[in-house]
């Protein structure tokens, strides 16, 4: 191996720490291995339940039989009684008597038993002794006989246990088999067979692998033409606090009419239902201070002069900002970030690091009327040589325009409008440049302002 | 018995590339008998690096091999030309770097795969630093 396997930490991400190989072969050997399995009990389930019905149904000829007498059979499986109906008929076939005791063909191979017992006595009330019915013999052997046709339905079902083996032993062995000897960059050409993706293909496009645009930035701005969505609408904060509400309300209130309808007062279940009721009411208060708070706060707009925008131009954007609120304080920021997703053991988890930022504008100590809400314009650059947008599977550069403020008697609010940023076309080299660097680093600002710095410690991490 | 090579050349020897820009180049292999290589497998590709799990996406894909369609004959060097795309550019982030490369692997009858590769940079953002005050 290539390194020891640490046993007590998740290994991280897709890194082996041994042979590739040799771990496609047992791989590909357990896949094997469920196939069989699943091929034998396929084999099995069909040989023992379908295809005996099927026989029945399809080859047994009908013959007149006259029932002696009924009876419930038992036997003992595992330490539990089990049931079945029994009937004995007497018939005539070629000049021959016989007599048996059936039911159905499954009967006749030994099985047929159930917990049921209840079903089977209430399946053989419908036969009376003396009683003439038609019964259905095997002409290849006249002494195996049913009076009861037809198909076990669950029996279709069982089916679907061993077919699902065998499917998946089959799809994990042909995988490797079609991985085997393949090179990453080969495999990654040609794809992974039977996918279910139906994404176009990525050189197809004019700028491979930079996002797509919003569906909702064609709608056009009243002020500038593009107007932006808004990430991660508010509205879903007053749901899930609703919902949160609601589920656990309605379930104490279940607990509660299930226990005192019954006309029992208990003690103890009154002083459990006591915080239940309390962090009920606390739910319900959530919900009610955050439909205020975004009702209070109101919409955002952002819009902006084009889109998508490129490095090193300029452009316009407005901001329209509604409600009724005295503000402490009310900023714009121009952000780039980087979000890198990671396996680690069999958690997902992100990290997000803001590689830029600049600070477009900032306004304190006014006040938002409802009849009067809040605009301004600002001109936001993406200096030359910064990173384009860019998503792959687990990595991502992005550009969000942030728009934060703080309110008097209400919670700090922040809404998050998307940008997608091409790359600029390559401008000459400026004779002041730093020797030896490509472009302009992300660390010069622009000649008018002196944009914000990130410390290294405004990272973030989710883990899911 | 001498250690076999792959040498890849690039046209012009440059570095760095614009996007739409032409990528040409040759690679030969030596010194491997034509008979022990079963075949070879040239890309040109770009891949990421850092924390996030790696992505990689081959941009050209050429294969020879004894059997394929493309018959394998080293007395030439294989040549290659693509035509570079608009994105993704190469990035040197804080926790994510997309690099782009030449990458040949030599499949040998015997013994393990041979691989090199030839990193290039595509466009020419700055790389992103974090500056203290």
């Amino acid at each position: 191996m290539a390194r020891w396997f640490r046993l007590f930490e998740k290994k991280r991400g897709n890194r082996r720490t041994g042979s590739e190989q040799i771990a496609g072969i047992w791989e590909g050997a357990f896949f094997g291995v469920l196939f069989l399995l699943g091929c034998v009990g396929f084999w099995l389930t069909i040989s023992l339940f379908v295809l005996p019905e099927w026989w029945v149904n399809r080859d047994f000829r009908p013959s007149p039989a006259r029932i002696l007498e009924t009876r419930v059979g038992t036997t003992v499986r595992d330490g539990q009684t089990l049931y079945r109906p029994e009937v004995c008929i007497e018939y005539k076939v070629g000049g021959h008597t016989y007599r048996l005791w059936t039911y159905d063909i499954h009967t006749v191979q030994g099985n047929g038993y159930s917990v049921d017992k209840e079903r089977a006595l209430k399946t053989l009330q419908r036969f009376k002794a003396d009683d003439i019915i038609t019964c259905w013999y095997d002409p290849r052997d006249p002494e195996i006989a049913v009076i009861d046709r037809g198909f076990w339905w669950w029996a279709w079902l069982v089916l679907l246990i061993p077919l699902s083996f065998v499917i998946l032993g089959a799809g994990g062995v042909s995988y490797h088999l079609w991985r085997w000897g393949k090179s990453v960059e080969r495999l990654a050409v040609q794809g992974r067979p039977l996918s279910l993706s139906f994404s176009a293909d990525p050189d197809a496009a004019m700028y491979p692998f930079v996002p797509e645009i919003p569906a909702r930035v064609g709608q056009p701005g009243t002020h500038l033409p593009y107007r932006l969505p808004v990430l991660g609408a508010p509205y879903r904060a007053i749901y899930a606090w609703l919902a949160a509400a609601l589920g656990w309300n309605i379930a104490v209130l279940a607990f509660a009419l299930g226990t005192y309808y019954v006309g029992r007062f208990d003690w103890s279940f009154t002083l459990f239902l006591l915080p239940c009721l309390v962090i009920g009411l606390t739910l319900l208060g959530a919900f009610f201070r955050q439909w205020m708070a975004t009702s209070a706060v109101g919409e955002t707009i952002v819009e902006i002069s084009d889109f998508p925008l490129l490095c090193g131009h300029r452009y316009r954007v407005y901001l329209k900002q509604t409600g009724w609120l005295r503000i402490n304080w009310l900023e714009m920021l121009l952000v780039c970030e980087e979000e890198a997703t990671f396996q680690h053991g069999t958690n997902t988890r992100r990290e997000c690091r803001r590689v830029w930022q600049k600070t477009l504008w900032r306004h304190e100590r006014f006040e938002i009327l409802r009849s009067v809400p809040f605009e301004t314009e600002a001109e936001i650059e993406i200096p030359h040589g910064m990173m384009h947008s860019f998503r792959s599977p687990h990595n991502e550069v992005r550009w969000r325009l942030y728009v934060r403020g703080s309110a008097q008697d209400w919670p700090n609010f922040e809404r998050v409008f998307p940008l997608v940023v091409l790359p600029g076309p390559e401008r000459e080299r400026r004779p002041d440049s730093r020797p030896g660097r490509e472009g302009l680093s992300s660390e010069t600002p622009s000649d008018e302002e002196s944009p914000q710095q990130v410390n290294p410690g405004q990272a973030s991490e989710t883990y899911s | 018995m001498t250690e076999p090579r792959i040498l890849i050349h690039l046209d012009g020897k440059k570095t760095v590339y614009e996007p739409g820009e032409v990528l040409a180049g040759q690679v030969r292999i030596e010194p491997l008998p034509l008979q022990d290589i079963k075949a070879v497998e040239l890309s040109i590709l770009w891949y990421t690096d850092g924390k996030g799990d790696q992505d990689l996406h081959v941009r050209y894909f050429r294969r020879w091999s004894q059997e394929g369609d493309l018959p394998l004959d080293l007395r030439e060097p294989l040549r290659f030309q693509t035509v570079l795309p608009q994105t993704p550019l190469s990035y040197d982030g804080l926790i994510i770097r997309i690099r782009w490369c030449v990458r040949v692997r030599v499949f040998r009858a015997r013994g393990r795969e041979l691989v090199e590769e030839v990193p290039f940079r595509l466009g020419r953002v700055a790389p992103a630093r974090v500056r203290l005050r």
